[in-house]
């Protein structure tokens, strides 16, 4: 793991419209709203955060899988957004993504081989005789075998088919993976599993990821740094366990503490939030949790917070830290 | 609260040998292989399992709610409060359910119906069991909401479930199961479609209905966190079948099926940093997949002959029951029907 | 121990196979003969498939020729099952005829207006922006007229005949293609693993061709044998009107519109045609509905 940042974004955003008839105005739902955070090579970045807060539009974002509505992504020091379409897919040999849902990612009706090739196909790489070969070879890697080239998707299980989807991300040997939910969806037992997979993988490979979940569990395990999102900011940045031992906003705070117990003796000292996550379409004034907040001030009802950076790269969007 | 398990005396739930069956155009297959436990009033016992297990087979028998022809209670009984309902008619499980039995699924949307009003919904199963007039019904829904933590209960019952959030929603769903206090709730992944902050407030709610009503709750989850919070006693099942049945400290301290101690151990807290998870090794095998002998055998680290190719029944120890051969050394008493 | 043994039994060695290229074919059949409706639509087109083919061999008299000695002859006289017209041509001559005609234009046209719909349907679907509000406001301009009357104004402008028929048809009818292909194209590239593609940088075209088009077979096979019906009532419509296929080469519709001056004597020259179009649309959809059944939870099944 290196000091380079590999992907750096700045200011990034992503509305969308609602559109409301001729008479009313359009709702914009500011999905994710102007944040910035840099990647460090080799490094497992994590994006935390509960529904509708921004980390999935994120991720895909990031990507241009959703084309940003504004703000800058420089990966390798340059603006992806900038990139004609053809440009960037050519690009996108190098940032992968894996999905959530392993019934939905894997297209039904193709064999494994035929979407294992397919990536190596789509940028012009090795012989058709080598890329069955990859194949193979990576199916290896992720625990499968030769044996399953032939078959289809519904044939494996959620386990199994997730890691298919990770084999298509990283035969390409990209440099940066972005990684949405990619164990939500499965058992406990094989979440273990699949996590081992992308730590071995990261290994091996040298990879980048971008680690987005709602499991505060896994991703202490597995992050080096974490972001926590909430209604499309970024409210807090830091160093894993700092994050985790240190936390300083208060909906940090309530987060952690709302995780279940790992033993039925441990005391939890619980922070219950009031009320429920307001509407992305209609967000509060002034800082977007106020409403919800035990510490709240006046301050936080008119002004957004700035954000405030400490020594260590500990970060923090609070008014709380203003000195 | 009092975790050494409830009121021991009362008991509201048996199940007796349970076996379910479907019939599917690939042949018949048995998501449930014999199953044991009992609920007392005032406890919560908790199922803990992965997908296939049989553990939400298990609670739609209970409830009556096997999708029939199709599913069966092929054998055993369900006994509530001594009386057996496994083969009640449909006309009396309705009596039952809402009444005596009341159960919350994992999706508040889908088991809201959206083009009635939280209000209509609400007094339903009042109106079904009891002789409330109008005014006194909506004032009992008003009650309950405010019970919950709906803060603004009198506009919120003449809304509809899509203006509510999913934590809402659940709270919706909490009180629709209470209205007619029943003896038995069963919970089946009630805050698994949940955010982690309103999972918490949902886990206290239960909690403290359950106190207050010295009502006997049966919690169905895959997630050891939830059980850790709400549950006194804790069975694992694993293809069919209990593999582990204990209170829920033992289950934490001192797990003895492989199966168990294997789940514990992939839990990220108490792996190292950036390490290599624990992993159990293999997958769940499907109902048509599962081995001889002993179901865990393909993926047991301590797997022996014996274990291949016999069944383990379900061992009395000390402090739990465990099905497997390991402890079969400790005990001369068997549990369950199989022998 | 024995019941042990007996709980080991219950584990029912089933498999759950993947179904290879050669058995579906296999497998089609074995379905279908679980379906009486199914199957008897498909015996229907099987039927009528053969009669326009091979039908110039089975008839038994010539569908032209007229004989005014034998006109108006009621069915099952001198050898005419089926009676004669007001010309003295056999009608079941007529209709065999009548069903290869019918069969062409059914074909022909579903398959044009078949390839039109859903190329500009999933150029729509797939890109969006202004070229799909243009295109969909094409569509649902056209799709305001009857498709009836639509057809006849066109027909009327073209001038008479097969091929005009044809193209009368199909202007008529793509617009139903391209709305459902559209709105099937529009759900999968929301799906995760168009997615995917995407993100792996597949080239749009080949994102189309490759994995869109091969989703969007079964929608387009089940709308299309629906489509048959409706093109073959509209073309008999149009040729009852006097337009379309023109006397004295025999369709069912212009047969329908000679007979109908003598309907209260000679019921026989209405009635027959009228029941080959009734039989035909009947098995198509039929058959129609079967499949579209049968597609559905397979595709769910495999997902």
């Amino acid at each position: 793991m290196s000091n380079e940042a590999i992907l750096e974004v700045r200011g990034l955003k992503k509305f969308y419209d609602i559109e409301q008839g001729w008479f009313k105005d359009n709702i914009q739902v500011k999905a994710v709203d102007d944040i910035s955070f840099h990647v460090n090579k080799g490094e497992t970045f994590g994006i935390v955060g509960e529904s509708g807060c921004g980390k999935s539009t994120t991720g895909r974002t990031i990507l241009r899988l959703d084309e940003p509505t504004e703000g800058q992504i420089l990966f390798e020091g340059s603006d992806i957004n900038l990139l004609s379409y053809e440009k960037m897919r050519r690009l996108r040999r190098k940032m992968q993504m894996v999905f959530q849902d392993p019934y939905a990612s894997l297209n039904p009706k193709k064999t494994i081989k035929q979407i294992l090739t397919e990536p190596l196909r789509v940028h012009q790489l090795y012989s058709k005789k080598e890329r069955i070969e990859k194949a193979i070879e990576i199916l290896e890697i992720v625990g499968l075998s030769s044996y399953h080239l032939e078959r289809y998707p519904h044939e494996f299980s959620g386990g199994q088919r997730q890691r298919i989807g990770i084999a298509k991300a990283v035969i390409l040997n990209p440099e940066l993976i972005v990684a949405d939910e990619p164990v939500s969806a499965l058992d406990v037992s094989v979440q273990s599993q699949v996590i081992n997979l992308l730590l071995q993988l990261q290994d091996k490979f040298n990879l980048t990821y971008i680690f987005i979940s709602h499991d505060l569990g896994v991703v202490r395990h597995i992050t080096d740094r974490v972001a926590v999102m909430y209604l499309g900011k970024i409210v807090e940045l830091a160093e894993t366990e700092q994050l985790f031992t240190e936390p300083m906003h208060p909906y940090t705070k309530a987060l952690i503490s709302a995780v279940p117990i790992n033993h039925p003796d441990e005391k939890k000292e619980r922070i219950v939030l009031s009320g429920d996550v307001p509407s992305p379409a209609n967000p509060p004034n002034g800082c977007t949790f106020h409403p919800r907040c035990a510490s709240c001030m006046d301050i936080c009802k008119r002004e957004k917070p700035p954000v405030i950076s400490f020594d260590d790269g500990h970060t923090v969007a609070c008014h709380l830290y203003t000195n | 609260m009092n975790k050494e398990g409830g009121a021991l005396n009362n008991k509201i739930l048996e199940v007796k040998d349970l076996q379910v069956r479907f019939n599917t155009s690939m042949g018949t297959v048995q998501p449930v292989r014999g199953v044991d436990f009992q609920v007392h009033e005032g406890e919560t016992l908790g199922i803990v399992g992965e997908s296939g297990c049989g553990k939400s087979v298990t609670s739609l028998a209970v409830m009556g709610l096997l999708p029939s022809p199709a599913g069966y209670i092929a054998e055993g009984e369900i006994l509530l409060e001594g009386k057996r309902i496994s083969h009640l008619k449909e006309r009396e499980m309705r009596k039952l359910r809402g009444n005596d039995i009341a159960m919350i699924f994992q999706e508040p949307m889908t088991s809201l119906n959206p083009v009635f009003t939280i209000g209509e919904q609400l007094s339903e199963p009042l109106r079904q069991h009891t002789e409330l007039s109008k005014k006194e019904i909506r004032r009992k829904i008003i009650e309950m909401l405010k019970l919950v933590g709906i803060p603004r209960a009198e506009e919120i019952i003449d809304e509809y479930p899509h203006q509510l959030s999913g934590g809402m929603r659940q709270r919706v769903m909490i009180s629709l199961a209470m209205l007619c206090k029943p003896k038995l709730l069963i919970a089946d992944e009630p805050t698994t479609a949940l955010d982690v902050t309103i999972q918490a407030q949902i886990l206290d709610l239960m909690k403290k209905i359950k106190s207050e009503n010295q009502m006997a709750m049966l919690l169905i989850t895959h997630d050891l966190g939830v059980i850790a919070e709400t549950c006194d006693r804790v069975i694992v099942m694993y293809a069919g079948e209990i593999v582990e049945n204990t209170d829920v400290r033992t289950l934490f301290n001192e797990p003895k099926h492989p199966y168990s101690q294997g789940l514990l151990a992939s839990l990220p807290k108490l792996n190292e940093r950036k390490q290599n998870l624990y992993s159990i090794k293999g997958n769940v095998p499907r109902p048509d997949e599962i081995p001889k002998g002993c179901a865990f055998s393909t993926r047991c680290p301590h797997v022996s002959d014996k274990c291949r190719n016999e069944r383990p029944p379900l061992l009395k120890l000390n402090h739990q029951s465990c099905r497997c051969w390991l402890y079969e050394g400790e005990t001369q008493e068997v549990m369950s029907h199989v022998k | 121990m024995s019941k042990m043994m007996i709980e080991n039994e219950i584990n029912p060695t089933v498999v759950f196979p993947s179904i290879k290229k050669k058995s579906k074919v296999r497998h089609f059949f074995k379905q279908l003969s679980k379906s009486k409706t199914g199957l008897a639509g498909f015996i229907i087109i099987i039927f009528l498939l053969v009669l326009g083919v091979a039908g110039s061999w089975i008839a038994p008299f010539d569908p032209l020729k007229a004989s005014f000695g034998d006109k108006l002859l009621p069915p099952m006289t001198k050898g005419h099952l089926l009676g004669t017209d007001q010309l003295g041509r056999d009608i079941l001559s007529r209709i065999i005829a009548g069903t290869k005609i019918s069969l062409i234009i059914g074909i022909t046209t579903v398959f044009l207006s078949g390839l039109i719909g859903s190329i500009i349907g999933i150029i729509s679907g797939y890109f969006r922006g202004w070229i799909d509000v243009i295109l969909m406001r094409i569509v649902d301009v056209q799709l305001s007229f009857p498709f009836i009357l639509l057809v006849l104004v066109v027909n009327a402008v073209l001038g008479a005949g097969l091929k005009n028929i044809i193209i009368s048809l199909v202007i008529g009818g793509w617009v139903m293609f391209a709305r459902v292909v559209r709105s099937e194209v529009l759900a999968l590239r929301e799906k995760e693993f168009i997615l995917s593609c995407v993100a792996t940088g597949v080239p749009r075209w080949e994102i189309i061709v490759k994995h869109i088009l091969p989703n969007l077979f079964t929608p387009i096979i089940v709308l299309s044998s629906l489509q048959v019906a409706s093109f073959i009532i509209a073309e008999a419509s149009v040729s009852f009107l006097g337009f379309g296929v023109q006397p004295p080469q025999p369709a069912w519709g212009n047969m329908l519109n000679e007979g109908k001056d003598y309907i209260f004597n000679s019921w026989w020259l209405i009635t027959f045609p009228g029941l080959a179009i009734v039989i035909t649309t009947l098995g198509v959809n039929l058959f129609g509905d079967w499949l579209r059944d049968e597609l559905d939870p397979e595709m769910k099944g495999e997902s």
